[in-house]
């Protein structure tokens, strides 16, 4: 379906991330660093708990509105055998310096599909970081340690 | 399986991109990344960003027929094949580290868009 929940908020900045991404897939990529400014405003986010690797930890995915964490739930979730794969939680208010430990990159705001992406394993939140900002050439921050509360 | 490895290995000179994602490293990643990651592909394609160095499925977006375009750009039977690849096919050690995650995508849009 074109990935058409992507697509009703600003399509033409997605697509913004799409072509980073290309470039990155064609070699042309930057590994560009932006600096990490803690994301405020009304925040919304959902956990992930790998139910197959112990490694990989909790991770916190952060967006700017209830319906852009929903669309990333509901195709995280439409994945053949999800169930067994990860525990989703569901999309709840988020709120950043209060709550449990997470090491936490943001991405540009000119990102749409996640503001920030948390996880409790620094070399989780490194390895995540390093394919969806470093290869796409999406100038992401650097993973940070902080704290997020989930309400 | 070999025929798989064959295309697989066939697919990895044809890529049109280079790339450095290793299948342990992707399938180390939380379930929302990869889902993040093979979108990417998804959406190169339909932007036009990404070509295939045969225009298969490049050309497949061209075309005015809906069927034809969903067939490439679904992301969720895209993942599931990449996905069914990487977890179930018996690759030995060393082939599976020269393995990188694009190449495993291409072969999963020839089962997608056969």
């Amino acid at each position: 379906v074109r990935a058409s929940w992507l697509r009703r908020d600003g399509s033409m900045l997605f697509s913004m991330f799409a072509a980073a991404v290309a470039a990155a897939l064609t070699g042309c990529a930057t590994t560009a660093t932006s600096p990490y400014l803690e994301p405020s405003g009304p925040l919304w986010g959902y956990t992930e708990d790998s139910l197959v690797r112990s490694d990989i930890g909790r991770s916190v995915i952060v967006t700017k509105s209830k319906e852009q964490c929903e669309r990333n739930l509901t195709a995280t979730r439409s994945r053949p055998n999800a169930e067994n794969l990860a525990r989703l939680s569901e999309c709840r208010q988020v709120a950043f310096g209060t709550g449990d430990a997470y090491w936490v990159f943001t991405f540009p705001p000119h990102i749409l599909i996640a503001t920030a992406w948390g996880s409790v394993n620094q070399e989780t939140c490194e390895k995540s970081r390093q394919v969806l900002s470093a290869q796409s050439g999406a100038a992401a921050s650097p993973c940070t340690l902080t704290s997020i509360q989930l309400k | 399986m070999r025929t798989i490895l064959a295309t697989v290995l066939l697919l990895m000179s044809h890529a049109t991109w280079a790339s450095a994602l290793d299948i342990e490293t992707y399938l180390a990643l939380p379930e929302t990344a990869q889902q993040f990651y093979v979108l990417g592909f998804t959406e190169g394609l339909a932007q036009g960003f990404l070509r295939d160095s045969d225009h298969k499925f490049s050309k497949r977006l061209t075309t005015s027929a809906p069927e034809q375009q969903r067939c490439v750009t679904s992301t969720r039977a895209l993942h599931s094949a990449t996905l069914d690849l990487l977890r179930s096919a018996s690759f030995d050690a060393e082939t599976r580290k020269s393995l990188r995650v694009e190449n495993i995508v291409w072969f999963a849009l020839e089962r997608v868009c056969p």
